[in-house]
């Protein structure tokens, strides 16, 4: 690869991955879906609809006009449940996604910048935390914080950010090489500005691809600590909480179980192709 | 080779001690305990006090670690604060139900996913390509526990075929009967091992196609076929063996949930209901296993490596 090629590519377009993600049919598709469906569940509250209304005259009904989704054991509208659980699943999404891409960028630069010691600390402490197996450290951190919705949040953000920091590491510590960092450092500016300034712009197609994946990867998690119960509590709800509930009534009404799936699907799904068009686009211009 | 196994040993002992002083000391912080977690309204203050005073809870932590890390010593895992059953005979019972439910499914899911992945890369951008990768996309994005649901509404309540809970039905411990149970949740696991080899596999033989290697087969007349049974497969399993050793621990840890849902008697559901009620002794038990399986593991891939591919040299592998 050609040192000072690729400083131009990336002096000039960092935006690049987003527009070329949008160019394509499949990135376009899989961003329409999520902005849709964000907006959907986001503007709920505008809509007559209220999740937890008891109505013990009408339990368990099948779906209807008056009730699209039908209703759950106690009455609550479905439609209403679903919509206010998937506020909560893509919030949880989101916000863990933030504080694990924060977390691992964070490590991840100041491992390759920093000193060989820092280097060598943090990552023991990426192997040491990958060396317990995900699951396991992810139900006993939300057993011993109490499982909600903060501690949902935390659990996934700081345990999952041990990719990111690999990723960015790995970029940073090559990106350190090009020649224009070099210069920068020669012309005299500080350190601490060559990273904010030129390091940390051409990592960022990097953090971006790893942040799309982290969003999916937060959504199934919760969905998972929320189905065996350690995740969102109720009256809270989530795509998660709301599984568990229809694995009791699967008998007489398996569409209650088939709606939440359907929707985690789509969501990660969307997140997926989106990440993949990305990473594409990313190579794209790296090569 | 053995040099290597002994420093690589010798470096996994003090990374479990470190795993096992950390968690002792996060269940230490946590705001309630295991009497807790077995209390009733109506017992009096002495009588939880004494449950305390029993289980040495009232100690410094330091001796409460000590204690214990002589005991896992000596070969003893110790007891369950719960139910007061030893945890090495709960292993010993519970650890072949998991191996059992677990071998099979990512041993079918290994097959299926290097079957179809090798396919899908040899008719890249063709119907059947986009059919595997669109299955593989959807895999990913399932949760398998909605898996699960489905298969037990179609299976357990409406076709009726076959049991939705346990190991066994009540008298019956035929090998028949215990097949039946086991159908449902391996076709869980299967499913929710398959979608990463698979995408794995096929995108590693769609890189392998591009090298240079194949264009010169290809120049020379070698047919399609004969290219992938004599260098696309061989130069795609090389790193798909060594996952075989990644996924050592998945032998303990590997159907937490699948168990749950369907009851099975494995370490997965053990490990849960120790979870929920704080039973240190347990936690800790299973999470020295499963991350001595880890780095036995990862240990393993690196010997695997070497024995597969005669280029790799044990020093390049992990210094």
């Amino acid at each position: 690869m050609n040192a000072t090629a690729t400083a131009t590519a990336t002096a000039t377009g960092q935006a690049r991955p987003w527009a070329e993600a949008l160019r394509s049919r499949q990135g376009l598709t899989a961003l329409t879906v999520l902005a849709l469906l964000t907006a959907v569940c986001f503007a709920v509250p505008l809509l007559p609809l209220d999740p937890t209304a008891i109505d013990l005259t009408a339990r368990s009904q099948a779906p209807s006009a008056r009730h699209l989704f039908g209703t759950d054991d106690l009455g609550r509208d479905y439609l209403a449940r679903v919509l206010y659980g998937g506020r909560v699943s893509l919030l949880v999404g989101t916000l863990s996604m933030a504080a694990a891409t924060v977390i691992g960028t964070l490590v991840g630069l100041v491992a390759a910048v920093g000193r060989p010691w820092v280097d060598n600390v943090l990552m023991r402490l990426v192997d040491f935390l990958s060396s317990i197996p995900w699951m396991i450290l992810v139900i006993v951190a939300s057993v011993l914080l109490r499982p909600g919705l903060t501690t949902i949040i935390i659990v996934i953000g700081g345990f999952s950010w041990m990719t990111t920091a690999r990723l960015v590491r790995a970029d940073v510590l090559s990106i350190k090489e090009r020649a224009y960092v070099a210069y920068a450092g020669f012309l005299g500016e500080s350190p601490g500005l060559v990273v904010v300034r030129h390091i940390l712009p051409a990592a960022l197609p990097t953090i971006l691809v790893a942040a799309t994946s982290s969003v999916s990867a937060a959504m199934l998690t919760e969905a998972s600590l929320s189905f065996l119960g350690l995740g969102i509590q109720a009256p809270m709800t989530s795509w998660g909480c709301l599984l568990q509930t229809a694995q009791g009534s699967l008998q007489q009404q398996p569409y209650l179980a088939l709606i939440p799936g359907l929707l985690i699907i789509v969501t990660v799904m969307s997140c997926n192709a989106l990440g993949n068009t990305l990473r594409r686009a990313v190579l794209r211009e790296a090569a | 080779m053995l040099a290597f196994a002994a420093r690589r040993l010798a470096q996994i002992v003090p990374m479990l001690l470190l795993v096992t002083v950390a968690v002792f000391l996060a269940i230490q912080i946590a705001p309630y305990d295991v009497v807790d977690s077995i209390t009733t309204p109506q017992m009096s203050a002495e009588t939880i006090a004494m449950w305390r005073d029993r289980y040495g809870l009232d100690d410094p932590i330091a001796v409460q670690y000590l204690r214990w890390l002589g005991q896992v010593l000596q070969g003893d895992l110790g007891y369950s604060l719960a139910s007061r059953h030893s945890i090495a005979a709960d292993l010993a019972q519970r650890l072949p139900n998991t191996v059992l439910l677990v071998l099979p499914a990512y041993v079918t899911a290994l097959l299926l996913a290097i079957g179809l992945g090798l396919l899908a890369a040899a008719r890249h951008q063709k119907l059947s390509d986009r059919l595997i990768d669109a299955a593989n996309a959807f895999g990913l994005a399932m949760p398998p526990f909605w898996f699960a649901l489905l298969l037990i509404y179609l299976f357990g309540y409406y076709l009726n075929w076959f049991p939705i809970i346990g190991m066994h039905a009540v008298g019956d411990r035929g090998l028949g009967d215990l097949l039946r149970h086991l159908v449902m949740p391996y076709l869980v696991l299967t499913a929710a091992f398959y979608p990463e080899l698979a995408r794995y596999v096929r995108s590693s033989a769609i890189t392998q196609l591009g090298e240079d290697y194949v264009t010169v087969q290809r120049a020379f007349g070698a047919t399609e076929p004969e290219i992938f049974r004599r260098h696309v497969s061989r130069n795609v399993l090389l790193p798909v063996v060594t996952q075989i050793g990644v996924a050592l621990p998945m032998l303990v840890t590997g159907a937490v949930i699948t168990e749950t849902i369907f009851s099975w008697p494995g370490v997965g559901s053990y490990f849960l209901q120790a979870a929920r009620a704080m039973d240190y002794p347990v936690i800790l038990a299973v999470l020295l296993l499963s991350a001595t399986l880890v780095m036995l593991g990862n240990l393993l891939a690196d010997i695997l490596y070497v024995v597969v591919d005669p280029r790799v040299r044990l020093g390049q592998v992990a210094p």
